[in-house]
């Protein structure tokens, strides 16, 4: 596949970065465009607090490191849509437990790309399951006597159909 | 953790203990499975994650354990499609009022974001059922409201309560009517599609008044209307589709800066643009059945958008475009820098594709997207069809020149080529662009190959073929030393195959 090298012309002053602390106190530098993905962040810049670095207690440096990838994946200028989106759905092809890391994640910092993409790629695993088979996918315990879980059925029974 | 409704203000959520806590006042429950870290999450986060499922799936996890037995009725999307069975040895077919009450009867969330009931078989005596469940999304403060209902034989008269829907953002509708009674407040509308509806000239003012920040406004198949007159400064957005407007005469919108007239229309006489002074896009992908007034519709039409920057344009207009090229029209000079083609590229079309290169002198990108085939074809006599004969120098040899391909045009995109690489029309189009273009700096050429292209290829070997065309395209003479041709796969030989093989055994077609 042949393709062409496209000349483009470098920003005129250097980008802005911004640190941030891990919860087990890695540091990661995220420029400042990239951050202001997350409404968190973006209001921590404007009242001027991103001076020093971020502490981020609610996430494990394994996460943020991915996190910073997505922003800074997402802030890039000029990707078309749907390599963004074959990217996208590499991101959290990964096991649920690290997925639901991004979406606490995504929640505390908010970034609505990234809860979205995350929430949506959850809702994708229950699709379609019975009960049962999301039980055992999640690990959840199953607190219903055979008779309750009848009765439930039958409240909702166009549900289980 | 904190959620952000439509209207701006966070509300800050106490952190997902909620159903934890409920359960701990209920009775004690078994704890929780070191590994079951869903049942975990934030209330806010679960019903994030229920606003992607089908309602269906948002009820059945009532049965996961007694901590998930209520977590479904607070989610905040009620979206109700009355689709027939897939399966009809189901034993139990629910009957689709009753399951409507009955998850409403259940739903405790305060706000009910978005309710939908689509693909309803609706007839009259339902008419004071519907009414209570447009109630009950009004209780609840729906901001997307969708209620479309399967072909009634006598519309759905719109309760008065709906008409002051003060969170309401997108509203939908579909073989409802509207009254003139009751004034219309929506103050945060932003989205609205009418569908099947009878409509009138004073109602859709009266809509347009009670909408003030309405940005997008969407007419499909609606009768009785014969001017549209927007004067809001907000309304940015204007869709007609399908049409059977008799006595439709003009559309009057001077803050509008997106229209697109689409699908089939029957007309009895052309209808005007009084002003629509602000366009910056404009799309024209309709036909006109009956009554031979495409000619002037067309003209008028195009008369009216040469100061608009952005053209999409289809294939049944391009097939009229062909007609007035081969009567000698010229063509109204625009200022269009982007044309974007919805068409196949054949007989009937390229003369028209002509007619708009040379009108768009200050052109600067070409995209065009291949069809299979129009949805309506225009009709022709014989003799016209014969004067549209092929022959390799037809671009060429056509009066006037292309200014847009001395000067202006930069950029060339064929979407879609697995579609119509067979056209000697659309080759013939390449060739004389590639070739006369001297401003050129790329050409795209996508094939877009999904899994049904391919086998298709692989059945009747036309492999070879693609192939074969795609490395001629490379070869032809080009106008621009700059000039770059790219395409989306491989051209090398087993490079090629093996690309196609690996679309061929991808799980996405």
């Amino acid at each position: 596949m042949s393709s062409s090298s496209s000349s483009s012309s470098s920003p005129p002053c250097p980008k802005k970065m911004i640190t941030l602390k891990s919860s087990d106190g890695e540091t990661f530098e995220i420029e400042e465009i990239a951050a202001l993905q997350s409404k968190t962040l973006e209001n921590m810049i404007d009242e001027n607090c991103a001076s020093t670095p971020i502490p981020l207690p609610n996430v494990k440096g394994k996460i943020l490191a991915k996190v910073v990838e997505f922003c800074t994946k997402h802030a890039e200028a000029g990707a078309d849509a749907e390599t963004l989106r074959a990217w996208d759905a590499e991101f959290v092809g990964v096991e649920h437990a690290i997925v639901f890391d991004y979406i606490l994640a995504a929640n505390f910092l908010e970034i609505p790309t990234l809860l979205d993409l995350a929430c949506e790629s959850v809702a994708e695993m229950i699709k379609g399951k019975t009960p049962d088979e999301i039980r055992k996918f999640f690990n959840i315990n199953n607190a219903f006597s055979p008779e309750e879980e009848e009765d439930v059925r039958r409240q909702n029974q166009w549900a289980f159909e | 953790m904190a959620e952000t409704t439509v209207h701006g203000a966070v509300r800050r959520e106490s952190s997902g203990d909620d159903r934890r806590n409920r359960a701990k006042r209920n009775r004690t429950l078994p704890p929780l499975s070191p590994g079951d870290l869903i049942t975990a999450m934030p209330d806010a986060v679960i019903h994030h994650i229920f606003s992607f499922l089908p309602l269906k799936d948002v009820v059945k996890t009532s049965a996961l354990s007694k901590r998930w037995h209520s977590a479904w009725t607070t989610t905040a999307h009620l979206v109700f499609d009355d689709v027939l069975p897939c399966n009809p040895d189901d034993t139990y077919s629910p009957d689709f009022p009753s399951l409507v009450d009955s998850v409403l009867i259940r739903c405790t969330s305060p706000t009910v974001k978005r309710f939908h009931i689509t693909n309803f078989e609706y007839d009259e005596a339902l008419h004071p059922k519907l009414d209570l469940w447009l109630r009950f999304a009004e209780e609840r403060r729906v901001e997307d409201l969708r209620l479309c209902l399967h072909q009634p034989k006598v519309h759905y008269k719109l309760p008065r309560f709906l008409y002051c829907l003060s969170r309401l953002v997108r509203l939908e509708v579909r073989g409802c009517c509207f009254s003139l009674g009751t004034a219309v407040r929506w103050p945060c509308l932003k989205v609205l599609s009418i569908r099947y509806a009878e409509m009138s000239d004073d109602i859709l003012e009266g809509i347009v008044r009670g909408s003030p920040v309405l940005e997008s406004l969407e007419l499909h198949n609606c009768r009785s209307i014969k001017n549209i007159v927007i004067d809001s400064t907000s309304v940015k957005e204007l869709i007609l589709d399908n049409g059977w407007l008799s006595n439709f005469e003009k559309i009057w919108a001077p803050h509008l800066l997106s229209l697109r007239v689409l699908g089939v229309w029957r007309l009895h006489s052309v209808f005007r643009l009084d002003d629509v002074s602000s366009l910056v896009e404009a799309e024209l992908d309709f036909s006109v059945s009956g009554d031979g007034i495409g000619h002037d519709l067309l003209k008028e039409l195009l008369e009216k958008l040469c100061g608009v920057s952005t053209i999409t344009i289809g294939g049944w207009c391009l097939q009229v475009l062909s007609t007035l090229e081969m009567e000698g029209v010229s063509s109204p000079l625009s200022k269009c820098q982007n044309l974007i083609l919805r068409t196949p590229v054949g007989q009937c079309e390229l003369l028209g594709i002509a007619y708009i290169l040379r009108s768009s002198q200050c052109l600067e990108k070409l995209v065009i997207h291949l069809t299979r085939s129009c949805v309506s074809k225009l009709k022709l006599d014989e003799e016209s069809i014969q004067r549209f004969n092929f022959h390799e120098d037809l671009l060429c040899s056509r009066k006037g020149n292309f200014q847009c391909l001395a000067k202006h045009l930069k950029s060339v995109e064929i979407i879609d080529f697995a579609c119509g690489f067979e056209s000697k029309h659309l080759l013939a189009l390449i060739k004389f662009l590639v070739g006369d273009a001297l401003a050129l700096e790329k050409m795209i050429i996508k094939a877009n190959l999904r899994a049904q292209h391919v086998q298709k290829l692989v059945r009747v070997a036309d492999i070879c073929q693609l192939h074969g065309v795609s490395r001629n395209v490379l070869s032809y003479r080009r106008a621009s030393q700059n000039a770059e041709v790219i395409f989306d796969y491989p051209l090398e030989e087993v490079s090629f195959e093996k690309h196609l093989r690996k679309i061929l055994n991808s799980k996405r077609g």
